[in-house]
This record gives structure tokens, C-alpha cells and sequence, in this order.
């Protein structure tokens, strides 16, 4: 897997994480579940983390790569 | 994230927040109003903390894209992470309070998710994300 490929992941796991705690509100549709929430936070932390990391490789690739002569 | 996009996310939270706060001001507070505040505030809460963590994306790659070597890309990423660190702390702080109110149903927790709302969105808003 490329690094642009692993960029365009982190975006659609980050995108679908939040349509399913949103669609687990939805089907709630009552009080809030305190877990659904949770979940949330978590979601957009790993998000961070997975975007930090991908961009740290795109970053190698890009200074820390010599190329043999 | 386009000019349009943004704007329209900061019309929203900015509507949530004031119809949300309005309706359970109305109503007393009542249970049944807090709750539905509760419940609002995690829409808003999650929104803003989920364009949030594209906005990081998107600049952590231009930051990447205008750096010529490694060290002002170290430079600048790290000031950048440090700020987005931050956000991201109260973003986790706003979670955990919606989720304590929506498990307390009282006052206390209400107040205290109002508190830590307003402070994602001030701090988002600060950085340009929504307008």
C-alpha cells in the first residue's frame, strides 16, 4: 500500500466511524447512549493518530529517502 | 475544507448551540429539555471535533508540501501538532462531559458540558475551521 493510499484510508475509516456513531444515535433515538459517545472521542483520536503517522511516512519519503546515484 | 463547507458547519453549531441553550433556558431545565440538549450538544460536539480532524489532515499535508527539508518540516509540524494536541484534549473533555451529563441527567453535569462545548468551539473557531 502507498503512503496516498493509507492517507485515503485514514479518511474513509475516519468517515465511517462517524456515520456509525451516528447512525447508533439515530437507532437510540432516545437518551444518549454515554457509549455511543465515547466511541465518538475515540474515533477522532485514532483518526489523529492514523493521520500523524501517515503523514511522519509521507515526511520520510519524501526527506529522509537518498536515492543511490 | 471550502469556504462553503465551513461556513455552514459554523451556522450550525452556532444554531444548535443558541436554539439548544434557548429551549432548555425556556423550559426550566426540565429533564426531558436537558436531555434533548444533551443529545444535541454530542451532534455538535462530534461535528465540529470530526471536520476538526480533517482540517488536521489536509494541513498537516500542506505543511508537508511547503517544506523544502526536514527541519523546517520538523519545526512546523511539531508547532502545529502542539495546538491541534491541545484541541484535541478538549475535544475528549467535551466527549466525556456530554456523556457524563447524558448518564447524570442533572445541573451540575449539564453546566459543566455547556462549559466544555463552548470552549472546543471558541477554540475551532479560533483556528479558522468554521467561521
Amino acid at each position: 500500500m502507498t503512503t496516498e493510499e493509507e492517507i485515503q484510508l485514514v479518511t474513509v475509516v475516519g468517515e465511517a466511524i462517524i456515520k456509525l456513531t451516528q447512525g447508533l444515535l439515530d437507532v437510540k433515538a432516545g437518551k444518549l447512549d454515554p457509549e455511543v459517545v465515547l466511541a465518538a472521542a475515540n474515533a477522532v483520536s485514532d483518526t489523529v493518530k492514523a493521520t500523524d503517522a501517515a503523514i511522519d511516512k509521507l515526511a520520510h519519503d519524501k526527506f529522509d529517502t537518498s536515492e543511490s546515484p | 475544507m471550502t469556504k462553503d463547507e465551513a461556513r455552514g458547519l459554523g451556522w450550525l453549531l452556532g444554531f444548535v448551540i443558541v436554539t439548544a441553550t434557548a429551549v432548555a433556558l425556556m423550559t426550566g431545565c426540565g429533564a426531558s429539555a436537558r436531555q434533548k440538549t444533551v443529545n444535541a450538544a454530542f451532534v455538535v460536539i462530534d461535528a465540529g471535533c470530526s471536520k476538526f480532524a480533517e482540517y488536521d489532515l489536509a494541513h498537516q499535508r500542506q505543511i508537508l508540501a511547503a517544506s523544502a527539508d526536514r527541519a523546517t518540516f520538523d519545526a512546523a509540524i511539531g508547532k502545529w501538532r502542539a495546538t491541534r494536541d491541545k484541541v484535541q484534549r478538549d475535544c475528549t473533555a467535551a466527549y466525556r462531559a456530554d456523556a457524563v451529563a447524558a448518564t447524570l441527567d442533572n445541573e451540575q453535569s449539564f453546566a459543566a458540558l455547556k462549559a466544555a462545548a463552548s470552549i472546543v468551539y471558541d477554540e475551532i473557531k479560533a483556528l479558522g475551521v468554521i467561521k
